[in-house]
């Protein structure tokens, strides 16, 4: 089951609105205005520091994508938890792209099997006076 | 004692107090001169409540907190290339929405470093799993906690677990001639009321945030911490600089309350337990993916040295 946080992608947004951007590096190696979408099953969601990570295999061709997105801490805040995308499930990533082209990105969200959008884009969406 | 006599062995103290700094400054070369702000710090000492602290008396920092670095001025590049500062709802005080008085050298420094930016180039030291360190410490947007008693406060970031030790009994700062450069400085204080006061001397060189201002190994601070109201602390900061600034500059920082989840807890946090950032031939920031040469799993996190 989802949490209702999780019902509406505006009503999301809009929580996310005053969150800290999430970085610890640079953002520079994401290219914040352009989009990619990765439609596939999650293969992991790691929930660790700097950054967690949600590695997922796209359904088209079988290639692992990796996802970078925010602090254990930041997620919690924002009522995400490591079951939020489990091993297995279906996931729509939507993502500002690795510049040289490689299969990842910075999340901006994610579209779950239940129809559910949890937006994780950090503040701004790029780059800014972030840590 | 009569007033004058009083007045009199004050200003002795104080004068003994800012001899002592000079010679000792005068016998080692590894730390920065910070006499200015000492004197600004034993004049505010003088001045101070002198009731005695206990852990009664001190006021409650507890909880979980956080910093912002939308406090720092955000630069950003005019057209014709000059370092102009946003305005914004997000800059939240006045200290924010003016530039700080950056010297030549080192408004020339940010206007580099936005320009790299422009070209795609930009490679933040904290990336190498660096500290970020003082006085950036105080901007960083992870969590924190004070632990206060009357001898010494601990202020803890959740970022790298930085800790930074103030001590408030009455000791002055490392010998010099035992002093080298520190992450998180080396800080004394006193406390004047329910206002923590802070000297913190022998930084390291670093970057206020991404936006461009950087702060030299001179960099010495006055902190007057207080707590203005239930969820929010604040830190007036006076930095002194020779190097980067043309003047002291004052700047007010807040740790705002985190309420939600309400058991929410800082834990150790390991930079290098899932980095894969590392900075490419250009001097830009890399990701290091899966199946990549180099690239650490975070599984085998306990076996794989930085």
């Amino acid at each position: 089951m989802f949490k209702p946080i999780f019902f509406l992608s505006g009503v999301v947004a809009l929580l996310t609105v005053g969150l800290p951007a999430g970085a610890h590096h640079s953002h520079a190696m994401f290219d914040t205005s352009k989009r990619v979408t990765v439609t596939g099953t999650v293969e992991k969601f790691e929930f660790t520091n700097p950054h967690s990570w949600l590695r997922v295999n796209n359904s088209s061709d079988g290639a692992l994508w990796s996802f970078e997105t925010l602090s254990p801490s930041q997620l919690v805040r924002m009522g995400v938890k490591v079951s939020s995308f489990a091993p297995g499930s279906k996931v729509v990533v939507q993502a500002a792209p690795l510049r040289d082209g490689r299969n990842g990105g910075q999340i901006i969200n994610v579209t779950r099997a239940d129809g559910s959008v949890v937006a994780l884009a950090p503040e701004g969406g790029g780059p800014g006076p972030t840590q | 004692m009569s007033r004058s006599l009083m007045r009199r062995s004050l200003r002795l103290a104080f004068l003994t107090s800012l001899a002592s700094v000079f010679l000792v400054q005068g016998a080692a070369a590894q730390t920065a001169d910070f006499s200015e702000s000492w004197a600004a710090f034993q004049a505010m000492k003088a001045r101070a409540s002198k009731k005695p602290v206990t852990a009664a008396s001190l006021p409650d920092w507890s909880g979980v907190w956080t910093g912002s670095p939308d406090y720092l001025p955000y630069y950003r590049l005019s057209t014709d290339g000059k370092l102009t500062v946003r305005t914004s709802p997000r800059n939240p005080t006045e200290s924010s929405k003016q530039a700080a008085p950056l010297s030549p050298e080192y408004e020339a420094k940010a206007i580099q470093v936005l320009k790299d930016r422009v070209k795609g180039i930009d490679w933040d030291y904290v990336s190498n799993c660096i500290p970020a360190g003082f006085p950036r410490w105080t901007v960083s947007h992870y969590l924190k906690e004070f632990a206060l008693s009357p001898s010494v406060v601990w202020m803890i970031n959740e970022e790298q677990s930085e800790v930074r030790r103030i001590y408030t009994d009455g000791r002055g700062h490392t010998p010099r001639d035992e002093a080298y450069p520190l992450y998180e400085g080396d800080s004394i204080g006193f406390w004047d009321g329910d206002t923590l006061v802070v000297h913190t001397v022998d930084n390291k060189e670093g970057t206020w945030d991404r936006s461009g201002a950087a702060y030299s190994d001179q960099v010495n601070t006055i902190e007057r911490i207080r707590k203005v109201s239930a969820d929010v602390i604040e830190n007036q900061m006076t930095v002194y600089d020779k190097v980067a600034l043309t003047k002291p500059w004052n700047v007010t920082f807040r740790f705002t309350r985190v309420k939600d989840p309400a058991d929410l807890r800082v834990r150790m946090y390991s930079c290098n337990e899932n980095n894969n950032v590392v900075q490419d031939a250009s001097g830009n920031t890399h990701h290091v993916l899966p199946g990549e040469s180099g690239f650490k799993e975070p599984e085998k996190r306990a076996q794989q040295a930085p």
